[in-house]
């Protein structure tokens, strides 16, 4: 940094710089100056040198010039245990004689030394004073064998292990009498007071358990409840019925809510509105057609790289999740499917996967079903859960009958027209062949979780997987499901990745999940009951705002989610083009099937990348994306959205008989599922008005209702 | 709608918008055009990461093991100090500035997971997301470019990975090897009336932002920054590959395959690397060039003879001459991988597997040392036989070459700190 | 003490030393000077940076054994004050933070990258510190008198506030132009 260095900076920096050493900086001027701060390394350097200048000043004056002569700054909470306090004249600031205070200091380490996770690393790291709550044995030595996997890296996060809180027998006994946790009955009675359907059991601890969906949503409840205690958050405050409404239909019907349904609402007066509204989403079309696209996506992907119908499996969603049929008997549909791919859309899962070997069949199904990743198992074993190499080789052992035939289809004349693939079973005996990473040949028989089948050539064995990976009271696939939806409504499964589930990555609320999934299984895995247990329950009804004493509560950072207030996620690429469409009316039949489908698909193909390996991954540059802020300001889809020709939302918006203000309220609601803020109302007539007096400017509507769809408040889910 | 008049470039209308002045993202608008130079300094650090997305089996091009059962079909030939596959001959003749490793040993032979792990030099974690390495270059190089006004991490087909805790602002400007940017302007929309939008969006952007609900909103207006800078750069002409002379695509396309396989101009990774050379010279510090098809499970050896190699050769060897032509060599360091390497042993149907225990990486250019292999395999590839490298090592190595400290620590976003490279150490034998 | 150890884990009894030794203490002591301005460039206030560091104080001492001597110690306590740094923020989230956690981070990495230029530049500020006019050195000492601040000084002067912010400002800047001229200076002659 040299005086010429200094030259080119703007002025402006330094009188930032004097603001702030005088703790008088607006948060505005902060702001700027923490953006040339961090653009411009000159600034940081001055920055950080004045900030060393003011530092320099304040300590020599206050502690003496040399550095070496004075006592070090201990705590006062120390300084006031140790007989040989020294009071100085500084009042504020108390110092200690180094020397007899170690004695002190060391004893007091030992409560600070809790805090700390035991590392042999030199380094002093410091995790976090997370683990309020006292972890179990397993979970701490598993979190020692990940982190001796990785040197360079830290332990992971405590899971929150509720071992303070009663059994759930307990918990339901406790229930039924009057001496439940007095804060826990707040939480309730919270939810109650916004969604006067009582939540709270009818009494019998039979009753919580028997399925009711007020039992399951209580029990929801307390677990999360007793975990915000434990980690002494409150949660945030529930959300208004603007923000749940926009909320609730991006999660389960995929799209924003239609600014009429919007508008009544919000003036409804009915306080069972909130469970209504949800009743009626889960018989809405558009709720087959969500849950079909999102496991269309995890089923075969985006891309159009696979050898697959996609329509046909589409077809195949659509007709189930209409019937809601229950999610068991899905599973076994793709895992045992057979026949051609556009007469059986199951297959097509299966289809999309079976290349080298069933290789990438085995391990999607594992990641898809059993929200487990074996990938790596397949040449070793696996570092930090249960599966061995060997497991994931009797696993794909199950698709060794497994066959891809070609069949031609000709049409009414006779004539060939196309070919269609097909699922075939061939009648294979024995083992799947494998080696493992010293060049040992191995074989490996039908086996999952500890069953194993008949081996013989009779036997089919892709019906047997079916029926061993949904049997009993609490499959994986359950626990697996539960996991993926609770994630899909909070931004947050209970492990991380959603896919990831063993013993090394623990769930933060491992009683909560178990409960669930045992229910759902009772429930004849009800789809739809178990969104209602999801969306009913106090944790959904709370903002995605942090709240007074939540912000640790931050999974971004890493943190385990304690659920206490809503994560914000991003719009997926479906949601967005259908949500911009509804809004701005750009599409003539905006949310028709067909057509609609088939143009977003290819819309969509710009933003997925297939990643050409046997496993058949891919990934879409899309979610707060530099391609996706320029789609928005600038691609055809936005000048679409905006246009003023007949039928769109903003001709008729325009040619309506409203006042302004009445317009201005509507393109709000039809974009954010808001009405605007004073601001934004004066920004907006500005606009309108810009440049012809009293005359409204056409554009000036455009240019509001593009600013509002490229808002980050319209492309996320909050 | 064409408000502005044929012939005004974006030279008007920057000028034109740094006279009108308003609300917040308008002024950040103008700040960056005034504050960005004119031209661009010369020979600034790059990197630039080839990447080869499936597994290249490193067996068959850069550690041939002649006379093993392992061996395959090809021979080797030499290359300056060392040896690498004679289906490799333009780029064996361009080995004084490259280099192999030969003793990398990385335990992950997923996908997935070794794209993780060889992007991040981090092995994949629940609780953290490890920024990729044209992150960490974008974080460390990047902001300190005044003049560039292109995203300082570019992906043309590539597999770039997260920005992890580094945020937004540093991820991948994802893009294809067509040389057009798609919605990257405005249509000719008059100045002052996006201005007003942005003004406007800024109105909306603040209050949400105000109100406090993670880091997402804050994210999506920074992203939206960069893409605006993007839109009214000159710095665009990067991406346009079509400027180029016609030969010179052709040196970098043209792999003299039989037409229909990887024909004339048909060579997309030679395009990528040709994107990459001007992106570099643009001063963007971090490009990753993607190449598929590596997964070969099937039929390995006629598909990198009459596929793979020559398309590979071609553009790589076209590469390195045009970067000692333009005297850029020792500014700009070249890294060559994938997820891992492939068997040693070949399958039934004459396919190699995933196999991370002993394959090779390639790397050079800089300034580092040229011609050398370093470490060493048995006789039949099966195990290192020297020291084993990780990814870190190879990106220690590139830090140095790039000027970025070794000792960077970064923190993440739950103050965690995090070494860069993972702590590794370079590879000593090209350094010094 | 023997007791409280008891409880410790495993890996951290055996034969550690149980106080610090003297190298350990003279590092620390002249670490305290460094540990505050590096605290200082990220929370931007002196009080809050005292508190800081008197809570990375109690850990260092408290970790004191998992130092190694030949180390680095402003390295290894530097981490812990950016540890302590984040609880603080994390603490004071509920209000006002000036600054985002990407500035913080990229404000701490460079101070790091640059603290041996900031030990220059405070061996120059003391010769600038001389070089000041008297009046303008008896303000600036006056600003810096513990626990004062600029508001403070105007009361008691019984001036314009903004124009005692304004001196001192004035004065500050003189120090800084003055050290940077003196940095530049030794550069060119060594």
């Amino acid at each position: 940094m040299t005086p010429r260095d200094l030259a080119n900076l703007s002025p402006e920096l330094f009188e930032w710089l004097e603001a702030l050493c005088e703790d008088r900086l607006t948060p505005a001027d902060a702001q700027r100056l923490e953006q040339l701060v961090l653009r411009d390394a000159t600034a940081r350097q001055a920055y950080l040198a004045y900030l060393d200048l003011h530092g320099t000043l304040h300590w020599n004056t206050a502690f003496g010039d040399d550095g070496a002569n004075f006592e070090p700054a201990i705590s006062p909470r120390l300084a006031s245990e140790s007989s040989t306090e020294t009071q100085t004249k500084r009042g504020h600031r108390r110092l200690l004689v180094l020397a007899a205070s170690v004695a002190v200091i060391a004893a007091f380490s030992f409560s600070i030394g809790r805090w700390f996770v035991p590392n042999n690393d030199s380094a002093p790291v410091a995790e976090k004073d997370e683990p309020k709550s006292i972890p179990s044995h397993d979970a701490n030595k598993n979190e020692r064998a990940v982190a001796q996997d990785h040197p360079g890296d830290l332990p992971p996060n405590k899971p929150l292990v509720l071992t303070d809180r009663p059994k759930s027998e307990n918990i339901a006994a406790a229930a039924s009498t009057e001496g439940r946790d007095p804060k826990t009955l707040n939480q309730s009675d919270k939810v109650v007071a916004n969604d006067p359907r009582p939540l709270r059991p009818a009494g019998s601890a039979v009753a919580r358990t028997a399925g009711s969906v007020q039992g399951i949503v209580t029990v929801i409840n307390e677990h999360l409840a007793a975990g915000w205690k434990v980690q002494g958050v409150e949660p945030s405050p529930l959300a208004d019925d603007a923000e749940w409404l926009r909320r609730i239909y991006l999660d389960v019907v995929g799209h924003i809510p239609p600014v009429e349904v919007a508008e009544k609402f919000l003036t409804d007066r009915d306080a069972r509105k909130r469970e209504k509204l949800l009743d009626s989403l889960l018989d809405d079309p558009a709720y087959v057609r969500n849950w079909t696209v999102v496991w269309t996506n995890l089923l075969i992907g985006r891309s159009d790289s696979r050898d697959v119908n996609r329509p046909a499996l589409q077809k195949f969603l659509r007709e189930n999740f209409a019937k809601n049929r229950p999610w068991n008997e899905m599973v076994a549909e793709f895992i045992s499917a057979e026949g051609s791919f556009d007469q059986n859309g199951a297959t097509n899962f299966l289809l999309a996967h079976l290349n080298n070997q069933a290789v990438p069949a085995t391990a999607i199904t594992a990641k898809i079903f059993l929200g487990q990743q074996i990938g790596c198992t397949q040449c070793h074993d696996h570092p930090f859960n249960d599966w061995k190499q060997d497991a994931f080789w009797s696993f794909n052992s199950f698709f060794q009958q497994t066959k891809v035939a070609r069949v031609d289809r000709s049409d009414s004349t006779g004539k060939m027209k196309s070919q269609a693939s097909a699922l075939e079973t061939k009648p294979v005996s024995g083992p799947a062949h494998f080696e493992n990473r010293r060049g040992v040949a191995l074989v490996a028989y039908p086996k999952f979780e500890g069953t194993a089948i008949n081996e013989d050539a009779e036997t089919n064995r892709r019906n047997e997987l079916a029926k061993l990976m949904t049997k009993g009271d609490k499959p994986q696939v359950a626990e697996a499901f539960v996991n993926r939806m609770w994630d899909h409504f909070f931004g947050c499964g209970f492990t991380r990745p959603v896919d990831d589930m063993g013993p090394h990555n623990p769930p933060s609320h491992p009683e909560l999940l178990d409960h669930l999934a045992r229910e759902f299984v009772a429930s004849g895995y009800d789809c739809k009951q178990l969104i209602r247990w999801v969306c009913l329950s106090d944790a959904y009804q709370r903002t995605s705002r942090f709240g007074k004493s939540n912000e640790q509560d931050n999974p971004e950072t890493g943190a385990s989610p304690l659920f206490s207030r809503v994560y914000v996620k991003g719009m997926t690429a479906e949601q967005l083009y259908d949500s911009l469409l509804l809004a701005t009316g750009a599409d003539n039949t905006p949310l028709a099937s067909g057509d609609h489908d088939r143009r977003r698909h290819e819309w969509l193909q710009q933003f997925v990348h297939a990643f050409q390996t046997d496993e058949n991954d891919e990934s879409i540059n899309f979610e707060s994306s530099i391609t996706q802020a320029l789609l928005m300001m600038n691609s055809d889809l936005t000048q679409h959205a905006l246009s003023m020709d007949r039928g769109t939302f903003l001709e008729k918006l325009t040619n309506s008989r409203d006042s302004e203000a009445e317009k201005i309220k509507r393109l709000c609601l039809a974009t954010l599922t808001r009405y605007p803020t004073p601001k934004e109302s004066l920004a907006f007539r500005k606009l309108v008005h810009e440049g012809t007096g009293a005359r409204a400017n056409p554009a000036g509507w455009q240019d509001a209702l593009w600013a509002y769809l490229n808002s980050s408040e319209f492309v996320l889910v909050h | 709608m064409n408000l502005v008049p044929n012939g005004m470039t974006r030279r008007h209308f920057m000028s034109h918008m740094a006279a009108t002045a308003a609300t917040i993202p308008a002024i950040q608008f103008m700040q960056h055009l005034q504050v960005h130079a004119e031209t661009v300094k010369k020979n600034q650090k790059a990197c630039i990461l080839m990447w080869m997305g499936g597994g290249p089996p490193t067996i068959d091009i850069w550690d041939l093991k002649p006379g093993s059962k392992n061996g395959g079909e090809f021979k080797p030939i030499t290359a300056a100090g060392t040896q690498i596959s004679e289906h490799m001959p333009k780029t064996a003749a361009q080995f004084d500035v490259l280099n192999t490793v030969r003793s990398m040993s990385t335990r992950e032979a997923d996908h997935g997971r070794g794209r993780y792990f060889m992007h991040t030099a981090y092995v994949p974690n629940p609780t953290v997301v490890h920024p990729t390495f044209g992150s960490v270059v974008s974080h460390e190089l990047g902001s300190k470019r005044k003049e560039l006004e292109i995203p300082s991490f570019v992906s043309i087909g590539g597999d770039p990975g997260s920005p992890g805790f580094l945020g937004m602002g540093n991820a991948a400007f994802v893009v294809n090897t067509q040389g057009r940017i798609q919605n990257a302007d405005t249509d000719g929309m008059d100045p002052n009336r996006f201005k007003n939008r942005l003004a406007m969006l800024g109105t909306i952007e603040d209050s949400f932002i105000a109100s406090k609900r993670g880091e997402a909103p804050q994210a999506h207006k920074d992203v939206y920054k960069k893409a605006i800078d993007l839109m009214t750069s000159k710095q665009m002409e990067a991406f346009r590959i079509d400027k180029e002379d016609p030969k010179t695509i052709d040196r970098y396309t043209n792999a003299g395959a039989p037409a229909g396989m990887m024909g004339r101009g048909n060579n997309d990774f030679g395009r990528g690397l040709l994107m990459a050379r001007r992106l570099v010279e643009a001063g963007v510090p971090f490009v990753e060039v993607g190449m598929g098809g590596w997964d070969l499970h099937a039929n390995v050896f006629n598909t990198l003879k009459d596929r793979n190699l020559p398309a590979m050769d071609t553009a790589i060897s076209a590469l390195i001459t045009d970067l000692k032509e333009r005297s850029m060599i020792k500014d700009v360091v070249v890294v060559w991988m994938g997820e891992f390497g492939r068997t040693p042993r070949i399958n039934q149907d004459v396919g190699r597997d995933h196999w991370a225990a002993s394959w090779s990486v390639m790397i050079g250019g800089g300034n580092l040392k040229g011609g050398l292999g370093v470490g060493q395999t048995d006789s039949d590839g099966l195990t290192c036989e020297t020291k084993p490298y990780l990814p870190g090592n190879i990106w220690a190595t590139a830090c140095h070459a790039l000027g970025i400290p070794t000792t960077t620590v970064h923190t993440s976003k739950r103050g965690r700190p995090m070494k860069i490279a993972n702590g590794e150490a370079p590879i000593a034998e090209l350094i010094g | 003490m023997s007791e409280s150890r008891s409880n410790e884990p495993a890996d951290d009894s055996g034969s550690l030393e149980q106080v610090p030794n003297a190298e350990f203490v003279q590092l620390f002591t002249k670490s305290q000077r460094r540990l505050f301005l590096f605290i200082l460039t990220q929370v931007n206030n002196t009080t809050d940076a005292e508190e800081i560091l008197q809570d990375t104080n109690v850990i260092i001492w408290s970790k004191f054994h998992q130092f190694q001597l030949g180390t680095s110690f402003f390295a290894w306590s530097g981490k812990i004050a950016t540890y302590e740094i984040l609880k603080y923020r994390e603490k004071k989230r509920s209000g006002r933070l000036l600054f985002s956690d990407e500035f913080i981070s990229r404000v701490a990495a460079d101070a790091i990258e640059m603290s041996d230029e900031f030990e220059k530049r405070r061996e120059a500020l003391s010769e600038c510190l001389r070089l000041l006019k008297a009046d303008d050195r008896e303000l600036i000492q006056a600003r810096y008198a513990p626990g004062e601040n600029g508001l403070k000084v105007a009361e008691r002067l019984g001036r314009p506030t903004n124009s005692v912010y304004q001196s001192i400002g004035r004065i500050r800047k003189v120090l800084f132009d003055c050290v940077t001229r003196r940095l530049t200076a030794t550069a060119r002659t060594t």
